[in-house]
Formats: C-alpha cells, structure tokens, sequence
C-alpha cells in the first residue's frame, strides 16, 4: 500500500500527539494515587485503574493512524 | 469457580466454664470467621480476656524484642518442629535463660552506641575549638568569670565595649563564620549575653579532657574503633545465640501468640453472668465436621447450630489449581462480594492469552519461561511465588504465538524472509503457516476490537447474573442488559464501517450490519432513559472507547516487534559488516537491545492486559468490597500438636 509522506507524518502526529496529552492527562492522576497508595496500600487496584483512564487518547491517536495508512 | 465458597453463619453457645475448650477446639479447627459481637446488652456484654493472656503477652513482649533483632526469611523452615507439650513445659524456665543470656548483651551494645554517639559528638567540636587557639583547660573552670565559647556570625568585640571594658576575646574566621572564646567577669555575663545573641550566638559544648587536641582527637577515633569493633563482636554473639535458638524462640513465639489468640476470644464473644455466645460464618461443607468436634470436646455442653439469617458472608474463593495465584490479581483489585462472581478463573485463562497475543516471540517467551522458573526457586513468599508462576503461564502463552507469528527475537521464522529457510537452505519453512503481525497487522486491529466486544460482552453477562441476584431481573435489564446490547450494536456498526471501507462504498452507507445495530441502539436507549436517565445515553460513548481501547493488543506487540526489528537492522545491517569492531559493538548492542526490549516486554503486556481486565472488564460487573474469609486460628509451622 502506497503511502504518501504527508500522510506518515499526520499518522506519526496523530499518536505523537495523543501520547503527549495522555502522558499530561496521566500526571495529576498518578501523583494523587500514588499519595493515596501511601496512605493506603489496599488503593493500588484503584489507584492503577484511575491512572490509566487517560490512556485509551493515544489508542484512539493509533486507530487513526491505522486509518490514514491503511484504509 | 467463579463462586465462591458457600457459607453457612453459626451460633455456639455454652456455659462459660466451658469457654476454653470451646477456644482450643475452634483454633485448632481453623475454620470459623467470627462475627465480633458489638452491641452491649442488659445481659450479655464483651467478654474479658482468659487469665493466662496477660502472662502469655508478656512473654511474648519480650520473645519479640529479641527476635526483632534478626532478621528471618519469611520462608525459612524450621529444622526441628517442638511439640506443645514440650515448649508448655519449658517456656518460662527459656524465656527468662534466653533474656538473661540476650538482653545483658543488648544493653552491653546500647550501652556502647551510646558513646559512640558522644564521641562523635565531641569530635565535631574540637576542630572549631582548635581553631580558637587557646588550650581546653584555658576554656572553663573560673571563679569569678563567665566564658562564652561558640560560633559567631561576626566579631561582636566593639558592642561589648559599649557594655563593659573589662573582658577579653579570642576570635578567629572559621568556615564562613567566627568561632571564638569571650571571658568576661561573672557580673556582666548576662548583659554580655544580650549583645552576643545578636551576633548569632551558639555556643560551643567544651569537653573535658588533657592535653592538646590532637592528642585527645586520636583517643577518640582509637576509642570508636574499640567500641565499633566490641559491638561488632556483641553483635555477633547475639546473633550466633539467636541462630543457635531459632527454631525454639520461633516455636515459643508461634505458642505464645497462639495462647493469647485463644485467650482473647471472649473479647469477640458475647458474654453473660454464665454464658457465651460465638456467631461466624463456616463453609457449608464442614459445617458437620466442627459441629461434632466441638460437641464431643464439650461432652455436648457447648451447642452448636445453624443460623438461617445471612447478613454478610466473607468470600472465600473457591478457584481450580492452575487458577489460584491469579486471586492475587483479584485481591489487589478488590474481594469480591459473596453473591458476586468471582472473576478469577477468567482472568488466569484470559490474563496469559492477551499476554502472549501482545508479546507473541519464541525468544522471548523462552527467556521470561527460564527466568520465572529460576526465580521461583529463589523468591519463596507466597506472594512472589503467584506473581511469578503468573509470569510462568504468560511466557508460555507467548511461546505459543510466537510460533503462530513466526517471530524469534523479532527475526522472521517462517515465511518469504525466513532466517531458517536462509539458514538451512530447506524451503519448507517458507510455507510454514504463520501470521505476520506487520503485514497483517489491519486485521489484526478488528480482531482485537472483537476480542474486546467478546471479552466485555462476558464481564456484561456476569453484570446481569450480580444484579438478578442482588436486585431481581428488573434491574438487571435496566442495569446490565441494555449496555450488553449497547455493546452488541457497537460491534455490528464497527462490522458495518470496515464491511463498506473493504467494498470501498461510502463508510456509513447502509448494509446489514447498520440495519442489525439500529433496533438494538433503540432498545439500548429506551432501556436506559428508563432505567438510569438520559444523562446516561452520554456513557455509550465510553463504551465505545473502552471498545477501542482492545487495539492495544496490537499496538504493544507492534511496538515491541518493531524495536526488535530496528535492532536487529542495526547490528546485522550496519554494524558487522564494519569489521572486527563492529561485531564487537554489534554483539554488546544486540544483547543491551534485547534485554531492554524484554524488560519492557514483560512490564508493558503485563500491565496493559492487568489493565484490560481491570479498566475494561471487571467495571463491567465487578463491585467487590465484600469481607475476606479469615477464620479464627492458625495453621503451625514451628510447633505441633501431640
């Protein structure tokens, strides 16, 4: 499948991107749990669950890149 | 599996003069989860601890504190096991021969850090005292005059004349401040005080000794390395006579707390002027087993009988061999509640595949397969041991797709570029069925959307079995079913939208799977404006990202393949056809690659798939919050009973 230059890069931007907003998004989240988890080792369940909410951003960047490169 | 235990909740009652043997039956059972009794009553209150807790705690206090001072592996095994008897006859003719023999020599080394301590003290002064000049016996001693010694932030001589002319000062810059000595007569002092405060004052602990203070300052570091070299030998001693007595003191502390658990029963119990009244939950099945034990123990003084109110059980899980080390997983999650579904036994077989979907590399999966049997060997609590025979079931899995993938190490196996068609020169690897995950890697992406839509599809049924439990079918349509359905019409418009991309239409023209998605959109939504509120129909957009979220099956593995590629790119590719030391470099890059895409190879698939099941899966059904099953006694391992 042929792909155009511009398009690799708007596929490299799209998980790029997303990844820098998760990572931003991840940061508060990971500090408070990781304070919770001090007081309260029984949170890390939780607190593992509440930090990577934000993760599923750089999945929907890497599905879009699917899409430009291969459809 | 995915039950738990059944339990049945209990009552023991007897006269109190029976309460002993009530508490030696129920230890050495193991088997009732008490119920503590909060509520006093005009009859029945708490009950006090049996006699013998006291000394039992004492004792204990003191077996402790010793024991405390070593260390022991958690996993160490005993050589010789006491029986109770035994350790009963001895206990307190040991206890007070092993405190005699220990404790003299753990005051012997306090006693000598102590002075260590002070000696270190007084080091710290004599370089700023030495830097003042004048001799120690010249510092202190006098009759009628006040000597300040101490740091000073600058030299304070001018304000003291304004003071008094009748006094004498020795100072001299030392580390960025001055360090000095002012001899001033007894009457002045306290207004010589006042101006040197302002020169920020601290004063200066003068030591007491003779001669110079190089002199004294080798004393003091020949006397530390006496009193360093007498605790190490202490130390020593202590540790050679508690080792020598480890498996005794170890027997006696596991006795002791023992005795005080079973004296501190009453405190659980409700008790009146004559008697008792235990109430706690026991697995259905040995219902009958404790039933006789304590009857018989008793002369059937002590009834035992079945309560048919079922408040709160706690959950004990109740899982196949291969599945228990994943209840750690669940555990750290939360425990679950005892009318939920217990996920584990789905999670040990589901937790592995997506392991192994992600990592998916003969290399590696033989590299983690040998490093979770080593460290099996090494790490023996329990804990580490399910983590790691986790991580055992995980490399196996990855194994297993790494011949499905054809990938060894991120070379390719099978297929057109087949390092062992090109090795062994036998065409018969090019045409070993395999699935490259680079070139095939699109379908690959909606297979692990239908992964998802299954493995949520799952967690939604086991939401429907909670509910109907719990609340009765009707929530559990409102509740459960519609999201099911939900999930269904997202797996049908995901079908619909590739199925028109791959005939090339229009993406959202109409075709079966549309049509299929639209009554069940519609009965989603009526269910759910119903059931939980319009402002609810919002969260089917989190569905849809949770859906979405499965591609991360795909994209770790890529990820990993690719770093696996891109070094083996450069060290075949670029650097060994450098020569001698680009083989060198070649090979140290290779193994350095490697090994950090294989730390990243266990770390990342671990956590995405924990994540999967957790983030995705279990809020699908999976509450928790319930009580852990934790029955009143204690399995021994450094005593037994005759």
């Amino acid at each position: 499948m042929p792909v155009d230059g511009m398009v690799a890069i708007g596929a490299g931007l799209a998980v790029g991107l997303a990844g820098i907003g998760a990572g931003l998004g991840e940061q508060g989240i990971g500090a408070a749990a990781v304070g919770a988890m001090a007081e309260d080792p029984d949170f890390f369940g939780r607190g593992l669950l509440m930090t990577v909410i934000p993760e599923t951003i750089v999945i929907f960047g890497l599905v879009i890149s699917f899409l430009l490169m291969f459809i | 599996m995915f039950k738990p235990v059944e339990m049945v909740k209990v009552s023991i009652v007897g006269s109190k003069d029976n309460f002993e043997k009530t508490a030696e039956t129920l230890h050495r059972l193991n088997l009732l989860h008490i119920e503590d009794y909060g509520e006093e009553s005009e009859y029945f209150q708490i009950g006090q601890p049996l006699e013998k807790a006291s000394k039992a705690s004492r004792f204990l206090v003191t077996l402790r504190s010793m024991l405390s001072y070593i260390k022991v592996d958690p996993a160490y095994e005993p050589k010789k096991v006491y029986s109770v008897g035994e350790i009963d006859s001895m206990l307190e003719e040991k206890v007070s021969d092993l405190e005699s023999k220990i404790t003299s020599k753990l005051e012997e080394i306090r006693a000598a850090e102590e002075e260590l301590r002070r000696l270190e003290d007084e080091k710290k002064v004599l370089d700023p005292l030495k830097a003042i000049g004048l001799p120690v016996d010249l510092l202190g001693g006098y009759r009628n005059l006040q000597v300040f010694v101490g740091y000073f932030s600058a030299n304070p001589m001018e304000k003291i004349m304004d003071v008094t002319k009748e006094f004498e000062i020795v100072i001299s810059p030392y580390d960025k401040e001055f360090v000095g000595a002012i001899f001033v007569k007894s009457e002045f002092a306290q207004e010589v005080f006042k101006v040197i405060q302002e020169f920020g004052y601290r004063e200066i602990a003068v030591p007491e000794f003779e001669g110079t203070y190089d002199a004294r300052l080798q004393e003091i570091e020949k006397r530390q390395e006496d009193l360093k070299s007498k605790i190490e030998s202490l130390r020593q001693e202590v540790e050679k006579l508690e080792k020598d007595n480890l498996d005794l003191m170890l027997a006696m502390e596991e006795y002791l707390t023992i005795e005080l658990e079973k004296s501190e029963l009453p405190l659980r119990a409700a008790v009146s002027k004559y008697a008792f009244v235990l109430a706690g939950y026991v697995p259905k099945e040995k219902f009958d087993e404790m039933k006789r034990e304590i009857e018989q123990a008793t002369d059937g003084k002590v009834v035992v009988e079945q309560l048919t109110d079922k408040m709160k059980p706690p959950t004990a899980l109740k899982n196949p061999r291969f599945a228990k080390p994943f209840e750690l997983l669940t555990f750290t999650y939360t425990t679950p509640k005892y009318h939920e579904v217990d996920p584990t036994t789905l999670m040990a077989i589901v937790f592995p595949l997506m392991f192994g979907f992600m990592l998916g590399d003969i290399g590696y999966g033989v590299v983690i397969l040998i490093l979770g049997l080593w460290l099996k060997t090494k790490l023996k609590t329990p804990g580490w041991q399910d983590l790691l025979t986790i991580l055992v079931y995980s490399a196996i899995s990855t194994i297993a797709f790494g011949f499905i993938y054809g990938e060894f190490l991120g070379f390719e196996l099978f297929g057109e570029h087949s390092v062992l068609a090109e090795i062994t020169h036998n065409e018969f690897f090019e045409h070993v069925p395999h699935i490259n995950r680079l070139e095939l890697a699109p379908a690959i992406l909606v297979l692990t959307i239908a992964i998802g839509v299954l493995h949520m599809g799952i967690g939604y049924v086991f939401g429907i079995m909670n509910v109907k439990k719990e609340h009765g079918w009707k929530h559990a349509v409102y509740e459960k079913l519609n999201w099911l359905l939900a999930l269904i019409s997202i797996g049908l418009i995901i079908t619909g939208f590739i199925l028109n991309q791959m005939s090339g239409k229009f993406a959202f023209a109409p075709n079966f799977a549309y049509i299929t998605a639209t009554p069940l959109v519609i009965a989603w939504a009526i269910l759910t404006i119903k059931g939980e509120g319009a402002m609810f129909l919002i969260e089917y957009l989190t569905l849809l990202s949770n859906t979405i979220s499965y591609a991360r099956l795909l994209a770790v593995g890529l990820a990993s393949v690719g770093f696996a590629i891109a070094f083996n790119y450069m060290v075949l590719e670029m650097l060994f056809p450098m020569g001698i030391v680009g083989i060198i470099a070649g090979i140290i890059i290779f193994l350095l690659g490697h090994f950090i895409n294989l730390l990243l190879g266990i770390l990342d698939p671990g956590l995405q798939s924990l994540r999967l099941h957790y983030v995705e899966h279990f809020v699908k059904y999976f509450e928790g919050g319930g009580v852990r099953y934790s029955p009143f006694g204690k399995i021994r391992k450094f005593t037994k009973e005759e």
